[in-house]
């Protein structure tokens, strides 16, 4: 039965709405009028039309930051995926003691990021020694200073943002797993599918488009990445884990350029808008 | 109705009269609200507070708020202080180096002149030359007070030369690569880094004895080029030095620096004077331990146009006191402080900007009399490449010098990238 008046919606969203303008929307369109300006914070700010766009194609940071950003989310991505529905699959599977693991599971989303980043800056250090590299020691191995060698710092960078918040999927996939009708599942059994069958075959279908909406947050989540990376290696060494973030940052805060500082982050705007586009064009795929 | 009208005017003549007392009395305020990139524990914090503690007793008649906001990452308080500096919310004092980004807020107008201060309020020749040059800006400008006298060192552990073998300190740049070596041969860290700044002093030194100052000027403002014979010959000891670092250097912080000093397990590290009580090198007497040396930066040549005696002093981040807060009750407080500054800060074993007196100076540690003597024996400061070098052009100089120390680029590229973020940046 359809409201007589329609007003009443539009009140009651007001509010949000409101918190949604002058939080998000009103920022957003800020950020992309300064990013034709040129303004070091201080002195007069100065139209230059597309000169900032223009130059982020010339920009060799970038170019780094950009590139490194695609690993950090695919690799990122993947990580907290498999994780997370891992975590996820081993707690559904347990009755007693489900909540104790958890809790534990789900500790390092909430512990601020400058404090897990200071463990496993102490845990990987070589000089002084780091629990890594006394492993690695009693392993016979040389001790690899991980945060300071390019090969392997973004590794490093990724995989412990993905610590960080794999927690969170699992409590969603979790869920999910736990929304499956049992019923479906004990038909599976009196069928005669084994463990391994029911699971991809019966349980994994049932959760579906939790996949996708998993997918698209993580996706806009790893393009965004930044504290772990600033924090742990402050982009370093050298661009080895600078990522688009990191750089805008840096570029709006450090270097005093607002005006090229906000251009990035309407590229970050723009890729992460292009990113989500190709997940759900995927997830139509799938549906259809 | 003619008792209440008599009423209502002896209540008014009451207030008028009670109003008239009290704005004819004179209030005295003064609120400072200070933005400080030391941390709380810093000598000079300490010594201001105890000063400001003293002065509101001596004056209870004056309500006197002084509130500091310590953030001692200096990333993070550069950033903080940025961004208040664009919304125009500026508390009345806040710490900044001399560099560029400063010399805009003093062409906006927001710091008051400490060159007029100081004549003011009498102080000109209290202030060690250093304290008032090293914060000069390149127009020659004073705008900010400083409260450290500073000198940079190698500091060194005695017992991990004499274990090494090592019987004098190096006075070449070729003879500190000698004894790093040595120090490797011995099983020990030669030289620990960590942080932002230290390596580009690193950097800076053999520049400066081949060119003084001349070089790293004209490569930032692209009269010169960072390729130059000094540019190479400094990126060629950046290379060679860079493998005495300890292992993982590149993502070690100042603090990690420091302790790996003072709890004995690098010989050598080099940091200013200001890092004595930081990196427990004081002893119990206040004078440098036994077991720990310094020497200056080395030299290059004869060839060389700055002197042995020329080398990095500083006063540390200067304070900026925002024009429109300067009233005379502020020059009463900041006169009162420089006066009494000098004790306070000899208290926490700082060397302060504000020269003792005589009785005092004579009477001081060896350590800082040495320090004294060293920055009075200086005739060419070597100045500090991330203070002078534009903020946008610091970022890529510390992250190419970190290349370059890596070996993933050889110096001529070093020299070519660099040339080309001054050319971007022009």
């Amino acid at each position: 039965m359809r409201p007589r008046r329609k007003i009443e919606p539009w009140l009651f969203l007001l509010p949000a709405l409101a918190v949604y303008i002058g939080v998000v929307l009103f920022p957003m369109a800020g950020t992309i009028g300064y990013s034709f300006l040129e303004w070091n914070g201080i002195g007069e700010k100065k139209f230059i039309g597309f000169d900032n766009y223009v130059r982020m194609f010339t920009d060799k940071t970038l170019r780094a930051a950009f590139f490194n950003n695609l690993f950090f989310m695919l690799v990122g991505t993947a990580f907290q995926m498999i994780m997370g529905l891992l975590m996820a699959t081993l707690l559904s599977g347990i009755r007693k003691g489900s909540n104790i693991f958890r809790v534990l599971y789900f500790i390092p989303c909430i512990i601020s990021s400058m404090a897990i980043c200071k463990i496993f800056e102490k845990l990987l250090s070589v000089q002084p020694r780091g629990v890594i590299s006394v492993v690695m020691e009693l392993l016979n191995m040389k001790p690899i200073a991980f945060l300071s060698e390019f090969k392997y710092a973004l590794t490093c960078v990724t995989l412990i943002d993905g610590y960080k918040f794999c927690g969170l999927y699992m409590v969603i996939f979790y869920a999910a797993l736990m929304n499956v009708p049992q019923e479906t599942v004990e038909a599976a059994y009196i069928d005669g599918c084994s463990w391994m069958q029911a699971y991809f075959k019966v349980k994994l279908p049932a959760i579906k488009n939790m996949f996708f909406i998993v997918l698209v947050i993580l996706v806009n989540g790893c393009l965004k990445g930044f504290d772990v990376s600033y924090i742990l290696t402050g982009g370093g060494p050298g661009n080895a884990t600078e990522l688009v973030a990191t750089y805008m940052y840096k570029t709006a805060f450090s270097m005093s350029n607002f005006g090229y500082g906000s251009t990035l982050a309407v590229f970050i705007l723009i890729e992460s808008l292009i990113a989500v586009g190709i997940v759900k064009m995927i997830q139509k795929k799938f549906s259809d | 109705m003619k008792k209440k009208l008599v009423t209502i005017l002896a209540l008014g003549t009451i207030c008028a009269s009670m109003l008239s007392v009290t704005c004819g009395a004179e209030e005295r305020k003064l609120t400072i609200n200070w933005l400080s990139s030391r941390s709380a524990s810093e000598a000079p914090i300490m010594a201001i507070q105890d000063i400001a503690e003293q002065y509101r007793e001596e004056n209870p008649d004056l309500d006197f708020t002084f509130e500091i906001e310590n953030i001692s990452d200096r990333t993070a308080y550069l950033q903080k202080l940025k961004i208040l500096a664009a919304s125009d919310e500026l508390p009345e004092w806040y710490d900044s180096d001399p560099d560029t980004w400063f010399a805009d807020i003093v062409k906006d107008g927001k710091a008051y002149s400490i060159d007029d201060l100081y004549s003011e309020l009498g102080m000109d020749d209290r202030i060690f030359t250093i304290s008032k040059e090293y914060a000069r800006l390149a127009d020659g400008s004073l705008n900010l007070m400083t409260l450290q006298c500073n000198t940079e060192y190698f500091f060194y552990n005695k017992e991990m030369f004499e274990a090494a073998g090592i019987t004098e300190v190096p006075t070449t740049f070729d003879e500190l690569l000698e004894t790093c070596q040595k120090l490797q041969d011995s099983g020990v860290i030669p030289i620990t880094m960590g942080g932002d700044w230290p390596i580009l002093r690193y950097f800076a030194q053999v520049p400066f004895r081949m060119d003084a100052n001349n070089y790293i000027e004209k490569a930032v403002t692209g009269e010169g080029s960072f390729g130059t014979e000094a540019g190479i010959a400094g990126a060629e000891f950046m290379q060679n030095i860079a493998q005495y670092f300890q292992t993982g250097w590149s993502s070690a912080d100042y603090d990690t620096m420091n302790d790996l000093f003072a709890s004995g397990q690098a010989a050598i590290m080099y940091n200013g004077t200001w890092a004595l009580s930081q990196a427990d090198m004081i002893g119990e007497d206040g004078n440098i331990k036994d077991s720990i040396g310094c020497f200056t930066m080395p030299v290059c040549s004869e060839s060389d146009v700055t002197k042995p005696t020329d080398f990095f002093a500083n006063s540390g981040i200067g304070t900026a006191v925002r024009t429109d807060a300067m009233d005379n009750e502020m020059k009463a407080w900041i006169k009162y402080m420089l006066e009494h500054y000098a004790e306070a800060s000899l208290a926490y074993d700082n060397l302060p900007s504000v020269m003792p007196d005589e009785e005092t100076m004579n009477n001081l540690p060896q350590i800082y009399q040495q320090i004294i003597a060293d920055v009075s024996n200086v005739e060419v400061y070597s100045k500090c490449w991330d203070v002078v070098i534009n903020s946008s052009l610091v970022e890529s100089l510390e992250k190419e010098t970190v290349m370059l120390a890596l070996g993933q680029e050889t110096p001529e590229e070093w020299a070519a990238n660099m040339d080309e973020h001054v050319k971007n940046q022009l």
